[in-house]
């Protein structure tokens, strides 16, 4: 029995290193969907794929996930308080809302038809005016600062990381990584440092 | 010591089963009961005598595409690095796959059949992974080498994910995508 069980764990031990990816890993996290019975126990699938992407909803990454065709409710009515223009998000905020407002599937990807909507505390909706803004181009001066990400990865502005480009879902959200609560890019809880990587208080 | 031998064996099963895959025989590769001129299976990529000196392979025996391609983002990735026309290891599986040249335009005849459907790639690749692109040297985001997944002249190609002569795991893909692990072979996420 005792070497049943040792030859358990080995197997065990062999079977998960072998399927761990590195880093902090999209296996096992929220936004690794390959166990939820949507249809496949692939995890990539769901946003991207390597042929026949969804290039004609949006020109991001191999995208596969049906797009949201919803128009938002935009922050402050469309001008932030300062005055900027508050604009509809861009790709790298529809790729998210593309499940986080509810209007497509989760499981809607490919050539599967979904029936699976986000509900709860993720739900975003397309009522964004309780959100902070996104779709909106954050200029450097003294007030704010552009952060220090990149392509590699890091909080950061797009289409790329400049003053006078957008902030989006994913200037804050790194959605391949769980390292930080809420797919964040900076540990917040830390002195809001995600927060004060943009805005200079 | 009996009861160790099943384990032993399927064990032994298990690791080796990728490695001596099913083989071309009856996947979507053996053309030989298409109609197309010949009962072989090899005879459309290869012939033993009069191949056309070609980079696609040994033995090459299937008419080019001379197509232009249109490139994944347009010629460079989102990370700056360039994406090239097709190299040899991609232009073989494109000269069927990219649906000008007949599937059974073989040993000099010009054939009539194309591709359709799901596994017509076509010219324009910008829905597609990019290939002739150089596969990262240096970095955290890819897994430097890959495992399994191969590189050619250090670039990616059709024939880093896909081993056109086995099926074993569908659409011959060179390990098993559960868990999304081809994907994750090269990309660190």
């Amino acid at each position: 029995m005792t070497r049943w069980l040792a030859t358990g764990a080995a197997v065990a031990a062999f079977l998960t290193l072998g399927l761990a990816p590195a880093g902090a890993g999209m296996a096992g996290a929220p936004h690794d969907l390959s166990g939820a019975g949507y249809g496949t126990d692939q995890i990539c699938i769901f946003c991207h794929t390597p042929h026949h992407s969804k290039i004609a909803q949006l020109d991001i990454k191999l995208w596969n996930h049906e797009t949201t065709t919803a128009t938002y409710q935009l922050y402050g009515g469309g001008t932030t308080s300062s005055g900027t223009t508050v604009n509809q998000p861009g790709k790298n905020s529809k790729v998210c809302l593309s499940c986080h407002d509810g209007s497509v599937a989760i499981d809607s990807y490919g050539a599967h038809a979904g029936t699976v909507f986000m509900t709860g505390d993720k739900l975003m909706s397309p009522d964004l005016r309780d959100d902070h803004p996104i779709g909106v181009v954050l200029t450097a001066g003294a007030k704010y600062q552009v952060p220090s990400g990149g392509v590699s990865g890091g909080v950061r502005l797009y289409p790329t990381n400049a003053s006078g480009n957008s902030v989006e879902c994913s200037s804050c959200h790194g959605v391949h990584s769980i390292t930080y609560a809420n797919y964040l890019k900076k540990d917040n809880s830390n002195k809001s440092q995600l927060c004060l990587s943009c805005h200079i208080k | 010591m009996r009861k160790w031998l099943p384990i032993a064996g399927a064990l032994t099963a298990c690791l080796l089963a990728p490695a001596f895959g099913a083989g071309i025989t009856g996947t979507k590769h053996d053309l030989s009961a298409k109609g197309y001129g010949s009962t072989e299976i090899c005879i459309f990529c290869h012939t033993p005598h009069g191949a056309t000196a070609s980079s696609f392979g040994p033995l090459w025996n299937h008419a080019a595409s001379s197509a232009t391609y249109q490139l994944y983002g347009g010629g460079v990735t989102g990370r700056g690095t360039t994406v090239n026309q097709p190299g040899p290891a991609s232009a073989s599986c494109l000269s069927c796959h990219d649906g000008t040249v007949a599937v059974d335009s073989y040993g000099g005849a010009t054939g009539t059949n194309f591709i359709t459907g799901n596994a017509l790639v076509g010219t324009d690749l910008r829905d597609d992974h990019p290939i002739g692109v150089a596969y990262p040297t240096t970095g955290t985001s890819y897994k430097i080498p890959p495992t399994v997944a191969k590189t050619y002249a250090g670039r990616v190609e059709c024939a880093s994910c896909h081993d056109v002569h086995d099926s074993t795991n569908t659409p011959f893909l060179r390990m098993s995508n559960s868990g999304s692990a081809l994907c994750l072979d090269c990309h660190n996420k």
